[in-house]
């Protein structure tokens, strides 16, 4: 391999992590550094969770081949508007949590019937959920806010100024957060190890490995990005908990996508669904778990929701199908199905995550950042309608 | 001859994510049209009434032209697979 060839491979397999790194360049030049501000990155954690966690549910249903969910939003609303309602009228905030889970995984499972076992286009089957989900919610809340006044709730999954893990190392009169540095120092060891054991058996199996420089090399820039972040965050306040949901979301997901049966047949399934189901496998069950999966992560994300806004309201969840599908396609996803990863949609989302704050941070109209989003949209339609016509 | 048929439904559904995506794309760029001057109409705005009527305008007539564009793919490729399929079994 020439080193052209293997700059260019290089520039491929990492385009988005790249683009990442040159867009948050960009915002730090042009706004003096303040979006690498601790409190900045606070906010694209817990500003971005609800993206994090829905792009990770909606990755599973693109990986079938192609299909999206168009209900997310609307189910986000109207999850969030079940557990507003529940706590109002006293009820235990972990019962309202697993209710408003159940209620998810409930409509994803609702939703989840049609489209595998009585083979409803995903389009009409989500759609149709998009509609009912969000009038259900103006029809519960008839048009009004619903304050969420269980602190412990907000606490625990919300994104305001005491959602944080306390600190169970803090010392009098010190700001730093040393919980978050341990945190930060232990995921460091842990990458490191799972690094230097995946290159050791690869190298025993006689599989081709990166040279130990390039591993090294690698090894120093994450383990330097972590702690940059990790410092960052000890900083201000610490570990977000909308962090923590999120983390405990992606890692579940990386597993069950890489390392399980399931995962391999959502892939399956994308590459080719007949050569899948001839082979044995029932796809219908596959399908039914990725949109029954779907709800349930939408139910996460509606409890995050009403807890960072301190509210439940009709018109929560506008978009958020959007936001999701968007990371999904940014990071890497296929609208083919069959291709895309966890960590992958996540640095979509991140991507998009830091966009939106770094055109806030510039004082950016919000009439402005949505002509950046259409422009950004108009060339994706523009390339679309000239790969057609130059391939035909 | 039951594969093929399988094949060639895989080939509609496939047409059929790739329409709605489309779909998708097209109405939120009326969405992003349509708000822009909604939103300069109710002084919302900091933009200029060239600049949001322009740019308004501009993705609604960008998003309705894709849309067309999109139902005429659609139609054309699910015409193609449903070709395909008369011609396996001929």
């Amino acid at each position: 391999m020439t080193t052209k060839t293997k700059v260019l491979s290089f520039i491929q397999k990492y385009t988005m992590i790249i683009a990442l790194v040159l867009v948050t360049a960009f915002f730090t030049w042009r706004t003096n550094g303040k979006i690498l501000m601790p409190q900045n990155i606070t906010n694209i954690i817990s500003q971005n969770a609800y993206v994090f966690i829905l792009a990770t549910g909606m990755l599973l249903c693109i990986l079938t081949g192609g299909n999206i969910d168009l209900s997310v939003g609307s189910v986000v609303c109207f999850v969030g508007t079940v557990g507003a309602v529940m706590m109002s009228k006293g009820m235990n905030m972990w019962l309202a949590v697993l209710l408003m889970l159940a209620v998810g995984l409930l409509i994803g499972s609702w939703q989840a019937f049609w489209i595998a076992y009585v083979k409803v286009p995903p389009f009409i089957t989500t759609l149709a959920g998009m509609l009912i989900f969000r009038g259900l919610s103006n029809v519960v809340l008839q048009g009004k806010t619903l304050p969420v006044k269980n602190e412990a709730f907000v606490r625990i999954f919300g994104g305001g100024a005491k959602c944080y893990v306390p600190d169970i190392f803090a010392r009098e009169g010190s700001t730093f957060n040393i919980l978050c540095l341990v945190v930060g120092i232990l995921t460091c060891a842990i990458y490191l190890f799972f690094t230097l054991r995946s290159a050791n058996t690869r190298k025993k199996a006689g599989l081709e490995t990166d040279p130990m420089y390039v591993t090294l090399i690698k090894s120093i820039i994450i383990v330097a990005v972590i702690m940059f972040f990790t410092i960052r965050l000890a900083q201000y306040k610490g570990l977000p908990m909308a962090l923590i949901w999120v983390v405990a979301v992606v890692l579940i997901y990386t597993y069950i996508t890489s390392k399980t049966t399931v995962g391999r047949y959502l892939y399956a399934i994308g590459g080719n669904e007949v050569a899948t189901r001839l082979s044995g496998i029932d796809t219908r069950k596959i399908y039914f778990f990725a949109y029954a999966n779907m709800g349930l992560l939408a139910g996460l994300a509606g409890i995050l929701t009403i807890a960072r806004l301190t509210s439940a309201q009709p018109t929560y969840g506008q978009n958020y199908e959007m936001d999701a599908i968007g990371s999904c396609f940014i990071g890497g996803a296929s609208a083919y199905g069959g291709v895309g990863t966890v960590p992958g949609v996540i640095i979509g989302a991140l991507l998009m995550g830091v966009i939106n704050i770094g055109m806030s941070i510039m004082g950016v109209d919000a009439n402005w950042q949505k002509v950046v989003k259409g422009l950004v949209l108009l060339a994706a339609v523009i390339f679309d309608v000239v790969s057609k016509k130059k391939n035909s | 001859m039951n594969s093929d048929k399988n094949s060639s439904a895989q080939k509609r559904t496939k047409a059929m994510n790739f329409a709605t995506m489309r779909a998708v794309v097209a109405g939120y760029l009326v969405y992003l049209g349509g708000s822009l001057i909604y939103d300069y109409l109710k002084s919302r705005s900091d933009m200029t009434p060239v600049q949001a009527w322009g740019f308004g305008l501009l993705f609604i007539a960008a998003g309705v032209g894709y849309g067309l564009y999109t139902w005429k793919r659609w139609q054309a490729e699910a015409a193609s697979a449903e070709e395909s399929e008369d011609s396996e079994q001929s």
